[in-house]
């Protein structure tokens, strides 16, 4: 079981989210932009971290680059789910760091696949 | 007494006036429709949420009775119950997702309008005021949600736009379904 982040503005996305990886075993904690999942990320370690890109304050991409600056979570594997499916965004994601790119609506079967991936 | 060019210009100002109450009108429908909807659909999110939570007991169940000599049909009866809820539990969360994607997209038109309409009350066509208009569109298309929204803005600005919009946007919404779902790593 690992812990997983999952952080999107819309409660209905965490709650679906929640329901995916909650049933393959997960334990989740959300966060509605990346301000509350920064925090929430220095308090409690996760194994994972799945964010949506268009948030208030902070919007997904600068939350993977803030991540990615703190040293416990240089190697954590960090998925975008997004709606944004065109090739600029997915580069953006890239340089900030992100290990991967998810369209919605995900299909919870290939996110829950995706995410044992990258558990390894 | 008014002369033709004022009546000219009382016919604007008042066409004027109503085409901005007409914009703050769509405005306020598409909130009201926002918020009849949410409530809805986030106690549809929590009834998701509490049929998935029931997996396990129904798992536990079944390997007692399995344990407990049943008839074996039975058991299988439960195994293809559990099979098919998954299967619409997983249908579930992934089509609550287009009510996240629509409200999304609601929300960036509805700040749209509101921006638009300040511009109808003030008739004429300044620089200031096609400058709030270019600052409003670059804004609603950054904002878009994807290429299919994008390329539908697009046309409709496009100068020599004669297509059937409503074929284009079924074009573009077939085209950005190829996508979804879709997963990549770097």
């Amino acid at each position: 079981m690992a812990r997983i982040l999952a952080v999107d503005d819309s409660a209905a996305m965490r709650q679906m989210v929640g329901v995916t990886l909650k049933a393959a075993g997960h334990d989740v904690l959300d966060a509605s932009d990346g301000d509350e999942a920064l925090e929430l990320a220095r308090k409690f370690p996760a194994d994972l971290v799945i964010t949506d890109v268009n948030m208030p304050n902070m919007d997904g991409l600068s939350l993977v680059r803030a991540l990615r600056q703190m040293p416990q979570y240089r190697l954590t594997p960090i998925l975008v789910l997004t709606t944004e499916a065109g090739p600029e965004k997915k580069s953006e994601g890239k340089a900030a760091g992100a290990t991967g790119w998810v369209v919605k609506p995900f299909n919870p079967e290939r996110l829950v696949a995706a995410v044992g991936k990258c558990l390894g | 007494m008014l002369n033709n060019a004022g009546e000219a210009a009382l016919d604007c100002d008042r066409y004027a006036r109503t085409l901005e109450k007409c914009t703050e009108l769509a405005v306020w429908q598409i909130s009201l429709a926002m918020r009849e909807s949410d409530g809805a659909v986030e106690r549809l999110g929590s009834a998701i949420e509490r049929m998935s939570a029931t997996q396990p007991a129904i798992e536990a169940m079944r390997a007692r009775l399995a344990q407990s000599g049943a008839d074996p049909l039975m058991v299988a009866d439960i195994d293809g119950c559990m099979r098919r809820m998954l299967e619409d539990l997983a249908a579930c969360v992934e089509n609550i997702q287009f009510y996240d994607r629509m409200v999304q997209h609601l929300g960036h038109l509805k700040h749209y309008l509101a921006s638009v309409s300040g511009v109808y009350a003030a008739p004429g066509t300044s620089r200031a005021e096609v400058a709030v208009l270019e600052h409003a569109n670059a804004r609603f298309r950054r904002r878009l949600l994807s290429d299919a929204q994008r390329s539908v803005f697009d046309h409709v600005f496009r100068p020599d736009n004669r297509d059937d919009l409503e074929s284009l946007a079924e074009r573009a919404a077939r085209a950005h379904n190829a996508a979804e779902g879709t997963i990549e790593f770097f």
